[in-house]
């Protein structure tokens, strides 16, 4: 049984195996690095920690059994003296021979019993050897002289005064060395029982330490995850680091990696998903945009038309004029053009730089300007003087502002009016976006950043919630307020660049 | 030519479309006003009746569609012209109904506009 435990493979090869290149691990370098490991070798532990205190228990009951067997073995001799005692006074008092034999019979059977107790007490061998020899062989000696029946008196008298006096000594003697023995006894039995409290505190303050590293052991990896993916929900990370807390054990940094690989196919699916849903909003502003370039290309055209037509009769200065005008209608396009390439190029989503909320807005109305247009609204924009610089990836920015703002155009009928602000307030930058549109019922409000929540026949019901992992990417937060009938207030609040 | 001098106005909120339209027409014998703003177009259209109106569809305002009804509600006579950037076929539908004459597409050419005002300057002729 004991062999088993300890040939059982509780290590696995690797668990012993020294940590891994990237960090060397914190724990103690002997323990098994995989949780199952640990648990093994706390099982064995705690298995060879029980054999120890079951055998040593087993040990003191064998030593107290043979404590006893010694106090019974000086009970005997106790009684055997008292009887040869007996038949002595039987003999002073009668003065009748046969007690004398039977005192000597009885002396025997002490004589049997001193030779059980030398065995068992051989550091006592000395003692009763010493009693035996001087003390027995005396008193002894005493009855077989009184046994002689030709005593002259006198003598006789002299003999039996020593042997009530020897009687007397060994009594004594025997009731001494009981006396210790048993005292010896009781305090080998209270030094037992204090061995078997000190193993039964040992093993408590072990089984506490045991249970202690091993919840230790099993829940550090688990809340060095948790709460990165907390970190994470938050923005603040992206993955999961692989730190001390993980390196102890082998089933928390193989779950750290799957996750760390969820998490990496996660940000690729956002990112895609991010574009799709970008090239869906310039879908939706194709009208504008077509607005927006055919309205200077017609300027262009026309110019040009004009001046083909009749260039000899018009003066050198409306000539003039009229190339300018080309060239400025000519910029226009090209800037529309500029901004919606900007806008649905997709970029690196960890591409941080210092952007400019304030015109970044600016930029943004001009991709939807038409949409206003288009749609019969009316808008208001009155940017600050000075700039709100936000660390951020501005085409991802962009994509939230123009998100916002055409949902915002979409809840209106013609005739709304939306106003665009950029306040600082404190360390953040907050932009609102107000809208008299429609508004969302109440209980639908908190499910608007929901992936697929639209109130739209048209939309895919992801732009909202990007917008919002974007806004958290990016350590903000979009709060919304609205009024059915009333519209709607987007607030989109970002942390400035401290110091700017 | 015809035997009249035909009025014609033009209201677009892009300038250069007004600009051009008036060294063009000018010369070739109309009488023509142009406005960025459709509420001073229409003033002028009160005050002075035209033949021909070339509206731009989306402005800041008044949009082409309700120039073309208050238009044709002073007088049913008039031929208009709209002339947008971009249209929905819902927009183009919903001007043929209200009696628009042409519905031109930005950019357009200069010559594709002058067939259409010729064309309004026949019917109205015709029509008279």
């Amino acid at each position: 049984m004991r062999t088993d435990l300890f040939q059982s493979p509780s290590p696995s090869p690797q668990a012993v195996a020294p940590a891994g290149p990237a960090a060397p691990c914190p724990c103690l370098a002997l323990l098994p690095r995989s949780i199952r490991g640990k648990l093994i070798f706390s099982l064995v532990l705690v298995s060879v920690l029980g054999v120890a205190a079951t055998t040593t228990s087993l040990y003191a009951m064998w030593r107290i059994e043979d404590k006893i067997r010694i106090i019974e073995s000086f009970y005997e001799l106790n009684q055997n003296v008292l009887e040869v005692r007996r038949y002595e006074k039987n003999y002073l008092l009668y003065n009748n021979q046969k007690d004398l034999l039977s005192a000597l019979d009885y002396l025997d059977q002490v004589r049997a019993a001193i030779a059980t107790l030398k065995k068992a007490l051989p550091r006592e061998e000395g003692e009763l050897q010493a009693f035996y020899v001087e003390e027995l062989e005396r008193y002894e000696d005493i009855f077989r002289q009184l046994l002689n029946a030709q005593l002259p008196e006198r003598q006789k008298l002299l003999l039996e005064s020593r042997l009530r006096r020897h009687g007397q000594e060994i009594t004594t003697h025997i009731f001494d060395m009981d006396t210790r023995a048993r005292l010896r006894v009781e305090r080998e039995v209270a030094n037992y029982q204090k061995t078997g409290v000190l193993i039964l505190a040992l093993g408590i303050a072990l089984g506490g330490v045991l249970v202690f590293y091993l919840i230790r052991w099993i829940m550090r990896p688990l809340v060095a995850i948790r709460e990165a993916a907390a970190q994470i929900m938050q923005g603040e990370k992206n993955s999961i680091p692989v730190n001390e807390d993980i390196l102890c054990s082998e089933e928390g940094m193989e779950l750290v990696n799957s996750l760390n690989r969820m998490l990496q196919a996660l940000n690729a699916k956002q990112d895609q998903l991010v574009q799709s849903e970008k090239l869906a909003a310039v879908g939706k502003v194709t009208a504008g945009i077509a607005h927006e370039i055919n309205n200077p290309l017609n300027n262009i055209s026309l110019t040009a038309e004009v001046l083909l037509e009749d260039l000899p009769n018009i003066e050198c200065s409306e000539r003039l004029d009229m190339v300018r005008d080309i060239l400025v209608q000519s910029d226009r396009a090209r800037k529309v053009v500029h901004h919606l390439l900007e806008f649905s190029r997709a970029r690196k989503s960890d591409a941080m730089e210092k952007v400019d909320i304030v015109t970044l807005v600016a930029n943004s109305i001009v991709l939807v300007k038409n949409q206003f247009r288009l749609s019969g609204i009316t808008y208001q924009y009155e940017p600050p003087a000075s700039p709100a610089l936000v660390l951020g990836n501005p085409n991802q920015l962009q994509q939230v502002l123009v998100n916002i703002i055409l949902n915002a155009v979409q809840a209106m009928q013609p005739g709304g009016h939306l106003t665009l602000a950029v306040e600082r307030q404190g360390t953040e930058a907050v932009v609102v976006i107000r809208d008299t549109g429609a508004g969302i019922a109440p209980e639908l409000v908190s499910h608007i950043f929901d992936p697929f929540f639209t109130t739209k026949n048209e939309g895919t019901g992801l732009g909202l919630s990007l917008s919002y992992s974007i806004v958290k990417d990016h350590q903000g937060d979009i709060t919304v307020e609205s009024e059915v009938g009333r519209g709607t207030t987007f607030r989109i609040q970002l942390p400035l660049v401290p110091g700017a | 030519m015809s035997k009249t001098e035909k009025r014609l106005l033009v209201v677009d909120d892009e300038p250069i479309v007004g600009k051009r339209l008036q060294q063009v027409f000018s010369k070739i014998g109309f009488a023509i006003e142009t406005y960025t703003e459709p509420a001073a177009a229409l003033e002028a259209m009160a005050a002075r009746p035209f033949d021909i109106v070339v509206t731009d569809l989306k402005m800041e305002g008044m949009d082409g569609l309700e120039v073309l009804r208050r238009v044709k509600a002073m007088n049913p006579a008039v031929r208009v012209i709209i002339i947008t950037g971009y249209a929905s076929p819902d927009t183009a539908e919903l001007a043929q109904r209200q009696g628009v004459f042409e519905f031109l597409a930005k950019p357009f050419r200069l010559d594709e506009l002058k067939q259409v005002i010729f064309r309004a300057m026949d019917e109205l002729d015709a029509g008279n």
